[in-house]
């Protein structure tokens, strides 16, 4: 009668497991991936300028100091969006913003940094888009921190917001510069 | 902000279902095959219901691409497999890797035959047993 | 006005299942026959304003209500009125009316056919239902309401249906689906009403039976006609992506299937009685679990709606609520049962209960193939993927033995068995068998696989004891007259399986399919089959413009078809579709999809598809069959009070 009981409650501590699952489940969005190159090296790459004629953009840009490097393209939508959030964030000097311009058209690229203001130390013109395919960028916008040593720490997929800012981006970069101090 | 975001993303694969249209040149008809069972296996980024092969979506194309280009080069599933998860992570590859998170996933339905059939047979020979007690 | 009186129909059947979940258990309760007596017109009742706010929403959209936001942002002036009634299932909210609806017709189904049941079993049935519909009221009601305005702000046009959903399909796939996942319901408010009453014999068995078949038969039909819908609609030839919400419907009708079987064993035999339950409870539990992964969007999927906590929250608990309490009764319940019926290892027992542990455990693999991801992203264990190769990898050798003992089971006799006289039964058919395996290849194919040896001797062998078993049967009761529907049924539907399986393997390794670019004039070869791409002219539609490509089909100099296949574009939303061209013949279909434009030339891909009608004529024999056993005197809904 005891194994009996056992058995027949065997269905309702499966489903409560599930549902343990299922109710978190709901509160996460599926769509988001997470980068594999959280604490790898930033890939090797070598892109023009999009704004310096004469200079390039190279990983060995990104070393020496935390940064931001931001992907995006005059025909996304979403990028025309977070473009005011990373003007404020790079008027704050926290960290210098670098970024990859993906697979987009150079004059209307030009244009839209000219009139918008541009936020970024260099802008890599990543007309192939081979850069971001190793950068693993599946979505443009997309921000990554990387840290002094040139190793990626976090991703963010999607506009870039003040609320995303302070509360993802801030505290990370208030931790990694403490390491860096101790 | 995040509604928007995926209705993009949704609007990036707008003509997705449409027939892929570029056309990849092979060497061999086996080059060929390798690159059709093989983007079959691998999952759009985008268009994230959609494998490598049947998704118009502009990454997709990219990534056949470079699938193509690796193929013709003569590297290997394995070879190229892994290419991708370094940028991506596992969850492009439609086919689970066979490893020790996935161990259940593999192993779990013939564990669960096993079970079964085992829980049948023994609940029979149990009533035969009580009956001819 | 209508809107309103709409949404006020929802709340008067919200308070009228309140009272019919509670009033009559009472009274079952405490033996009123007053109380009891009020649970079959409070059911219709239900079922009369849950109609009557489907209805006034579809007036809405038949009258173009733009002042209405469902309406507004699912269809458009340009909408032909056919797709404008379908638009009312178009998306989450309307859908979820829908839903309800059904539920609603079941119940007062329930309530119309079971004159002939005690009235404190019918009385508990219908209070179980009141409860589910209760719980889906308030999700509609508090998260999902069809009826808001708009107002003052009213549309113009309307933002129109998805286009993807602009197909004769819409019209039949989820109104059909929905009967399937909601029927079952009923057999799992007969469980519930016999663990509530403690009467867990062979009766309610067989009076679930009955209303278990129906659902299945409507949730076959549904997956049946949502595979061909892809198929034909997607553009590109597939006809099932084990996509999450694909498993979603596939889940209940796995355990569906099961539960048929078993019903059938604690019927006949009385025995296996609290598996039967557990199973009954489990088919609408994830009915539920199902309509939860659709709606509360915890997995990307093509068909998922919008991805909100709100209604993933309300669902979940509701849930928790149907499923927790159901196990738990089950868990008090039923290890009271006992079996009467014995039987031995060889026995047509064993073999139902067989398929039954095959086809759990096929649903077992299919959820955690489904929520595999989930749980490993929430446990911090990365994000991976589980699709089309795992399932095939893992289910297809599932399917191999239930092939086998659907053919081998109904030669086997109730009770006992010899393993000589079930061999010598069908050694015959077992030779035969092997004999075509090797013969097709060697004749009419050509080709040898392990994967063709493998089906061709599966199919044959269930082909060949069907008709054996009906053969011998009909001569060892008299005739073929002699044999009762039930067992027809029977027959029928496991050669749906063969027919089905043999699509599925044939059209999947034996297609041929061409990626190419065409000018005006070109030509290119599938299989025996020559394309000619003979002109390109525009298109207009009533809310699309586009282009469509005439294709000359001809094989060896001989006309087989002109294929027109077309690209929309849809003027409201700029949303390009693939209109496939597809010339259907019983054992082939030519599959013509026409891309985009290469400079003067034009994307184009090609498939030869074999046998791949057979995957759809095997859905409906196995649907045949299911509606044929309903016809089966013994399980008639009405005429069964002389038994009792």
């Amino acid at each position: 009668m005891r194994t009996a009981r056992l058995k027949t409650t065997l269905p309702l501590l499966l489903f409560i497991a599930l549902v343990f699952f299922l109710y978190r489940g709901v509160f996460v969005n599926p769509r988001i991936l997470p980068s594999a190159l959280i604490g790898k090296p930033v890939p090797h790459f070598l892109l023009p300028s999009l704004t310096h004629p004469a200079r390039t953009f190279t990983q060995k840009d990104l070393n020496g100091h935390l940064s931001l490097v931001n992907v995006w393209a005059t025909w996304c939508m979403v990028c025309k969006v977070e473009h005011p959030v990373l003007m404020a964030i790079a008027k704050t000097h926290t960290l210098p913003l670098y970024s990859l311009d993906y697979k987009d058209n150079k004059q209307g690229a030009q244009a839209w940094l000219k009139t918008e203001g541009d936020p970024y130390q260099l802008t890599g013109f990543d007309v192939r888009g081979n850069t971001a395919i190793n950068f693993g960028v599946y979505g443009t916008p997309e921000t990554f921190l990387v840290d002094t040593h040139g190793v990626i720490r976090f991703k963010h997929v999607g506009a870039m917001t003040m609320a995303v800012w302070h509360n993802q981006f801030v505290p990370l970069i208030q931790k990694l510069r403490l390491k860096k101090v101790a | 902000m995040r509604k928007i975001v995926f209705l993009l993303l949704m609007i990036l694969c707008v003509s997705s279902f449409a027939a892929v249209t570029e056309l990849t040149q092979f060497e061999s008809q086996a080059q060929r095959q390798q690159f059709v069972n093989l983007t079959k296996q691998l999952r759009c980024l985008v268009c994230q219901n959609e494998d490598l092969y049947d998704s118009n979506a502009k990454l997709a194309a990219d990534l056949r691409r470079q699938v193509a280009q690796k193929i013709r080069q003569g590297q290997t599933d394995a070879q190229i497999k892994a290419y991708l998860v370094a940028r991506y992570g596992d969850f492009v590859l439609y086919s689970p890797t066979f490893n020790q998170t996935n161990l259940l996933l593999w192993f779990g339905p013939f564990a669960f035959l096993l079970i079964g059939v085992w829980w049948l047979l023994r609940t029979i020979v149990k009533q035969t047993k009580e009956d001819s007690a | 006005m209508l809107p309103e009186l709409g949404h006020f129909g929802l709340i008067l059947a919200l308070v009228l299942a309140f009272i019919s979940a509670t009033i009559p258990l009472y009274g079952a309760w405490r033996d009123n026959p007053r109380l009891l007596a009020l649970s079959r017109s409070l059911s219709f009742g239900q079922f009369i304003f849950v109609g009557f706010a489907f209805l006034t929403l579809v007036i809405a959209f038949v009258t173009n209500d733009f002042t209405v936001r469902y309406v507004a942002e699912n269809s458009n002036r340009a909408l032909p009125l056919f797709y404008r009634v379908c638009a009312v299932w178009g998306a989450h909210e309307g859908s979820l009316l829908l839903w309800v609806t059904v539920l609603n017709a079941w119940i007062a189904a329930v309530a119309l056919f079971s004159r002939s049941l005690p009235m404190k079993t019918v009385a508990r049935v219908l209070s179980v239902m009141a409860m589910i519909n209760m719980g889906f009221l308030s999700f509609l009601l508090f998260t999902s309401d069809p009826f808001l305005r708009l107002l003052p702000f009213a549309a113009r046009v309307g933002r129109d249906l998805n286009p993807i959903l602009q197909d004769p399909g819409l019209a039949m796939h989820p109104p059909t689906l929905y009967m399937g996942y909601v029927g079952f319901s009923v057999a799992f408010a007969f469980a519930m009403a016999a663990l509530m009453g403690g009467e867990l014999d062979a009766r309610w068995a067989r009076w679930a039976r009955p209303w278990t078949i129906a659902a299945w038969c409507f949730l076959t039909c549904g997956i049946t006609m949502g595979s061909w819908w892809s198929y034909r609609q997607l553009g590109w030839g597939g006809w099932w992506f084990w996509d999450p919400v694909e498993n979603a419907s596939f889940l209940p009708w796995l355990v569906g299937t099961g539960l048929m079987h078993s019903l059938a064993v604690t019927e006949k035999r009385n025995t296996f009685k609290a598996w039967t339950v557990l199973l009954a409870l489990s088919a609408f539990s994830l009915s539920l679990l199902g309509t939860f992964l659709v709606r509360s969007g915890v997995l990307t999927s093509v068909h998922a709606f919008a991805n909100d906590p709100a209604r993933g929250g309300f669902l979940i608990k509701f849930i928790v609520i149907v499923v927790g309490v159901s196990l738990f009764m089950y868990a008090l319940r039923a290890p009271v049962l006992t079996s009467e019926g014995r039987f031995e290892l060889l026995s047509r027992e064993t073999f139902l209960l067989l398929n039954n542990v095959l086809f759990f455990v096929a649903m077992i693999t299919v959820l955690m193939g489904t929520l595999y991801p989930l749980i490993i992203q929430l446990l911090g264990m990365g994000k991976i993927s589980v699709g089309p190769p795992y399932f095939d990898s893992v289910f297809v050798p599932l399917m191999i033995p239930v092939i086998f003992l659907a053919g081998l089971g109904p030669h086997c006799q109730w009770k006992s068995d010899k393993v000589v006289s079930l061999f010598h039964r069908v050694r015959w058919v077992l030779v035969l068998s092997f004999a075509l395996m090797v013969l097709i290849p060697l004749v009419a194919v050509k080709t040898f696989s392990l994967v063709l040896a493998v089906t061709l001797f599966l199919v044959s062998w269930l082909v060949l004891t069907m008709l054996y078993d009906l053969y011998a049967k009909a001569k060892l009761r008299g005739g073929y007259r002699a044999l009762n529907a039930g067992y027809y049924a029977m027959v029928l539907a496991h050669l749906g399986l063969a027919v089905c399986a043999l699509g599925i393997i044939v059209s999947s390794s034996y297609s041929t399919e061409k990626n190419v670019k065409m000018h005006l004039g070109d030509s290119v070869n599938v299989g025996q089959y020559t394309f000619t791409l003979k002109s390109i002219v525009p298109l207009k539609g009533p809310n699309y413009t586009g282009v469509t490509a005439n294709v000359l089909v001809t094989k060896a100099g001989e006309f087989i078809a002109n294929l027109g296949a077309q690209k929309r574009n849809f003027t409201r939303d700029r949303y390009t579709k693939t209109q496939a061209a597809i010339h259907v013949s019983p054992f082939r279909d030519l599959y013509v999809s026409l891309g985009n434009p290469i400079g003067t030339a034009w994307g184009m891909r090609i498939y030869n598809k074999p046998l791949i009608r057979f995957i759809w004529a095997g859905g409906f024999l196995m649907l045949f069959g299911g509606l044929l056993s309903l016809l089966d005197r013994r399980y008639r809904l009405i005429s069964n009070t002389q038994e009792y």
